[in-house]
């Protein structure tokens, strides 16, 4: 059994704390409560105990703490496709993420796909190149469920090989 | 040891957890288990009660080696915040153990929460609402969001953008600088407060109101410094001024309405039966008003209204009220007169006004109308505000019905 620290990153508003919500206890809820500071969430996944940080998302007055991706075995960057200042977001939190653990695995998730969006398979592709880091990108939906667990799972089978590898 | 967790647990808004090298649990403050989500025992992982410390064990084996000690602000359990801190030390018998201890936040932490939950909410709403004017709206709410820090001496220790966009000013420019070169607060002392009302004056020479929010940011219980978030509140305060207005006045004439009339009259009350006095109140019927309103139609009859409210006020002393109380009813609260000869003079000119002030609403339509008024006092004729408009209500039938 291992125990491992996933951080969710991205701008504000972009579906984190939903996408956490979704994925440990299935619900949603439309009402947008922002998180300021940090909301620890644990899910245990087959072989694996994952610590879900769900820290408080960027803004242009206050960028997000550091300090808070210390010791993650791996990022979870979440955009709004509806909302292209935070798909333009994406490249900088790769940056954030792996000045503080290089080489980290991310997976991307385009979140609230299941409003109306233009995210093409061209843009997709463009950027999963955006870092060799990057395990996969997916459309989800924190309010139907799309792809959420296939996010979750996708990384942890990255990140469970990564720490099997090295012990 | 001993002193640390004695010291400690003196406070019951820290918590703590003690454990070695290989993250057994040795010790925690008996009141703990508040706030960890599994069940925590001695001799267990220390990461199955603190899920915080997963992944950081390196760190934490590096504090032996001298490295800063671990600080994790604002962790949010249940409702409350807290602080992590993770340092190391010498248990009395020499061993080295390590020491996690979750520090709850203070109000002011609570009020920075609630606005900048609101900013954030305020933000989507423009970047989701407007596609086309997305980025423009979203720039401009966050250029009002004015955010720097001061030193405990009020000097400016770091600025936002924004800060420089409202007095366009180079951001080196405020570095160093007192705040009140720009803020004008009231008090320039924010020790115990958490939020402030600034006024500023911006790069086109305007006067914003800010509502701030200040927060402490310290160790120890030692303050050195104070984040403060400045919102800008003018358009609220506008707002506010008319909600508070068009509760308590008439909306065609302007003058106080029947509500405020009322409260107004309570205090009247209350103030009198303090200094044992008396006052009065007339209230003033427009005659022929139905006549105007269909001979000439509904517009003359507005038009006649907002006449007669313009000559009672204008009529009227600075404390004296004057109040629209129904259709074609007006009323004045007369403060402080209490002698009867004066108000019998008062009540002769007020039925000249109407005779001297006839409305000219055409060049060749000039349209006369008369008061009819009755006089109520107290404590001689009721005892409380509702009633005394019924007994002047009664004595305009009488009169109606003797003329
Ligand atoms: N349509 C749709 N709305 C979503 C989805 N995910 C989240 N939302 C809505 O988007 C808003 C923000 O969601 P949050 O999960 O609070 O966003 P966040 O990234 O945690 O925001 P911060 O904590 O402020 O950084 C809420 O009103 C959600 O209901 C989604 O998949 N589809
Ligand atoms: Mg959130």
């Amino acid at each position: 059994m291992i125990a491992y620290k996933v951080v969710m990153v991205g701008d504000f508003g972009v579906g984190k704390t939903s996408l956490v919500r979704r994925f440990v206890d299935n619900s949603f809820s439309e009402d947008y409560l922002s998180t300021i500071g940090v909301s620890i969430s644990k899910k245990s996944l087959g072989n694996s105990t994952v610590m879900l940080w769900d820290i408080e998302g960027d803004t242009e007055f206050k960028p997000i703490f550091k300090q808070y991706l210390l010791g993650a075995k791996g990022f979870i960057i979440v955009a709004d496709v509806t909302r292209k200042n935070s798909l333009e977001s994406i490249q900088k939190h790769i940056e954030l993420c792996h000045s503080i653990v290089s080489g980290a695995p991310i997976c991307v998730a385009l979140n609230k796909s299941d409003a109306p969006h233009a995210i093409s398979e061209e843009t997709i592709k463009s950027l999963k190149s955006l870092s060799p880091s990057i395990v996969e990108v997916l459309k989800t939906s924190a309010k139907n469920g799309d792809a959420v667990l296939e996010i979750f799972y996708m990384l942890d089978k990255n990140v469970s090989q990564t720490i099997k590898n090295r012990s | 040891m001993n002193a640390i967790s004695k010291l400690l647990s003196q406070k019951s808004n820290i918590f703590y957890i003690v454990f070695d090298k290989d993250f057994k649990t040795m010790e925690f403050s008996p009141t703990i288990e508040e706030i960890i989500h599994d069940e925590i025992e001695k001799g267990l992982d220390v990461r199955e009660s603190m899920w915080e410390l997963v992944g950081l064990e390196e760190k934490i084996l590096k504090l032996i080696e001298g490295d800063d000690a671990i600080h994790f602000p604002m962790i949010l359990k249940g409702a409350t915040y807290y602080d992590l801190d993770v340092e190391t030390f010498f248990s009395a018998k020499g061993v080295k153990l390590f020491i996690a201890y979750l520090i709850k936040k203070n109000k002011e932490s609570l009020s920075y929460v609630a606005t900048i939950k609101e900013i954030n909410k305020k933000s989507l709403i423009y970047e989701t609402e407007d596609k086309k004017n997305q980025e423009e709206q979203y720039k401009l709410i966050n250029k009002r969001v004015i955010n720097f820090n001061v030193d405990m001496n009020g000097m400016i220790t770091s600025a936002n953008d924004a800060f420089a966009y409202f007095f366009d000013i180079r951001r080196d420019k405020i570095l160093g600088e007192h705040f009140s070169n720009f803020f004008k607060a009231r008090d320039s002392n924010f020790n115990d407060k958490e939020t402030i009302i600034f006024n500023a004056v911006n790069k086109n020479d305007e006067i914003v109101s800010f509502h701030a929010n200040i927060i402490p940011i310290g160790r120890d219980n030692v303050i050195y410094e104070n984040i403060i978030i400045c919102q800008d509140i003018s358009s609220l305060k506008e707002i506010e001024k008319e909600l508070v207005f068009a509760a308590g006045n008439d909306s065609l004439t302007g003058v106080a309405n029947r509500s405020q009339l009322l409260d107004k009259m309570d205090e009247a009350i209350i103030k009198s039966k303090n200094l044992n006095a008396s006052f009065s109140a007339c209230f003033i019927d427009l005659e022929n008003f139905k006549l105007v309103n269909s001979d000439y139609g509904r517009h003359a009859g507005d038009m006649l209204l907002k006449h007669v409210a313009k000559i009672l006020s204008n009529f009227v002393r600075k404390n004296d009220m004057v109040a629209r109380i129904s259709g074609n009813e007006f009323a004045i609260l007369f403060d402080s007169i209490s002698d009867t000869q004066g108000i019998g003079v008062m009540l002769e000119r007020i039925k000249e006004l109407a005779i001297k002030n006839p409305l000219i609403y055409t060049k060749d339509d000039v349209i006369k109308f008369t008061f009819n008024i009755s006089l109520v006092s107290y404590p001689k004729d009721a005892n409380n505000a509702e009633k005394l408009i019924k007994v002047a209500d009664k004595m305009m039938c009488l009169k109606k019905r003797d003329s």
